[in-house]
């Protein structure tokens, strides 16, 4: 199998779970077809990136948070989904839900790089503090650390008129 | 915190886990802590069996999959003539003719654009361009549709110029939103049309394509689409 088809292997294996992932942290599904393209695009140009050092679906999970993030920083699209209102992930989504959201996406695109990623992943994914201590490399009290000061620029931004 | 929740404990299966599992990751102890898990806990079976039956959709019509410009060239470009009979031939665009049987919303419609050189324009009424402008086509519409575009040429031969899989690819409402490809006439002269498909679903596009090239002159009717087209003429310039 050339690198090319081992790719496109991946691609038809795992990703579905990068669009799920980059539509339920950006909300947008055209967005999140972005995301998807740009990975799989990425690796057909320099399919060495992944290394085996941790298990694919891990690694992958880690380069949609990393696309993702940098996509919510972006002034364009960060404008684009406020002014939108950000457009519901599912068509039946509730307005309250959708709100959530995009409050949940304006504080992401806000925080710092890693207590973003945190986030995602404990609250985006459902990760416990020990798995996101393994994808981040760090200790599992610093993600507590980090966790914690996701909920306090949580709260300030609530607490703001 | 109420912009940020989450659904599960930390006791149960995080996606991560639920997503190894269905890629055969989990071997050992993590592989039967998980199937334990899930068979307690039916938060976390219904998030696999909503993980599995994403999963499985996604294989059955998954987006298709763009390349770079060089690279997709060799997938998605129609080889073009020779240089030299290629510069002879021009094309004229037709702009949104109307056909018996074709049903056109207003808020749905298929548009195109023509690079020339490093110049693009939006084509007009008798748009006269060359081979080797590559044509690019732009949706709009007010709600969200599972989008195609077929052709029949003057030959009678129908294609599918998007998408490259084999199902109508579901984008969100937007004007003048360009298709993730572009592509170039071929030599094939004579009349061409371009159908853009507005899907309630993703309609399978085989059999609307031999539809196409079984019924000259008809256009698609599809359960559940709307359809939208651009008539070509493709002329050998004097």
């Amino acid at each position: 199998m050339t690198p090319e088809e081992e790719i496109e292997r991946l691609y038809r294996t795992h990703g579905h779970s990068v669009l799920r992932r980059a539509r339920h942290i950006l909300g947008d599904e055209h967005e999140a077809n972005e995301v998807l393209q740009e990975l799989f695009m990425s690796l057909l140009d320099r399919p060495g990136q992944f290394r085996g050092e941790s298990s694919v679906t891990t690694w992958l999970y880690s380069v949609t948070t990393h696309l993702c993030l940098n996509r919510l920083r972006s002034q364009r699209t960060r404008l684009r989904l406020v002014e939108e209102r950000v457009a519901p992930a599912q068509p039946d989504e509730a307005p309250a839900r959708a709100d959530q959201r995009a409050l949940a996406q304006q504080l992401l695109a806000g925080l710092p790089g890693e207590v973003a990623e945190a986030a995602v992943y404990y609250y985006c994914d459902e990760m416990s503090q020990e798995e996101i201590a393994g994808v981040l490399g760090c200790s599992r009290r610093h993600v507590g650390d980090l966790l914690e000061r996701c909920r306090e620029r949580a709260r300030a931004w609530e607490a703001a008129p | 915190m109420t912009s940020l929740e989450r659904r599960r404990p930390e006791t149960c299966l995080s996606d991560l886990r639920l997503d190894r599992l269905l890629a055969g990751e989990l071997e050992g102890g993590a592989l039967e802590e998980s199937r334990a898990h899930l068979a307690s806990c039916t938060v976390c079976a219904a998030r696999l069996a909503e993980l599995e039956a994403g999963r499985a959709a996604f294989v059955a019509a998954p987006p298709p999959l763009r390349r770079r410009a060089a690279r997709r060239g060799r997938r998605w470009l129609i080889p073009s003539a020779a240089t030299a009979l290629a510069a002879a031939a021009a094309v004229l665009v037709v702009w949104h003719g109307q056909e018996p049987g074709t049903r056109v919303k207003g808020g749905e419609r298929l548009g195109l654009y023509v690079k020339h050189g490093e110049a693009v324009r939006r084509a007009g009424p008798d748009e006269v361009v060359r081979p080797g402008d590559a044509l690019r086509f732009t949706y709009s519409m007010t709600a969200a549709r599972h989008l195609a575009v077929l052709s029949r040429d003057g030959a009678g031969h129908a294609s599918v110029y998007y998408p490259v899989g084999p199902s109508a690819v579901r984008h969100e409402p937007g004007a003048e939103v360009p298709l993730p490809s572009s592509t170039v006439l071929d030599e094939v002269l004579g009349h061409e049309v371009v159908y853009g498909l507005f899907c309630a679903g993703p309609v399978v596009l085989e059999p609307v394509r031999r539809s196409l090239e079984a019924r000259p002159g008809a256009p698609p009717a599809v359960p559940g689409c709307t359809v939208d087209r651009l008539a070509i003429v493709k002329e050998r310039a004097p």
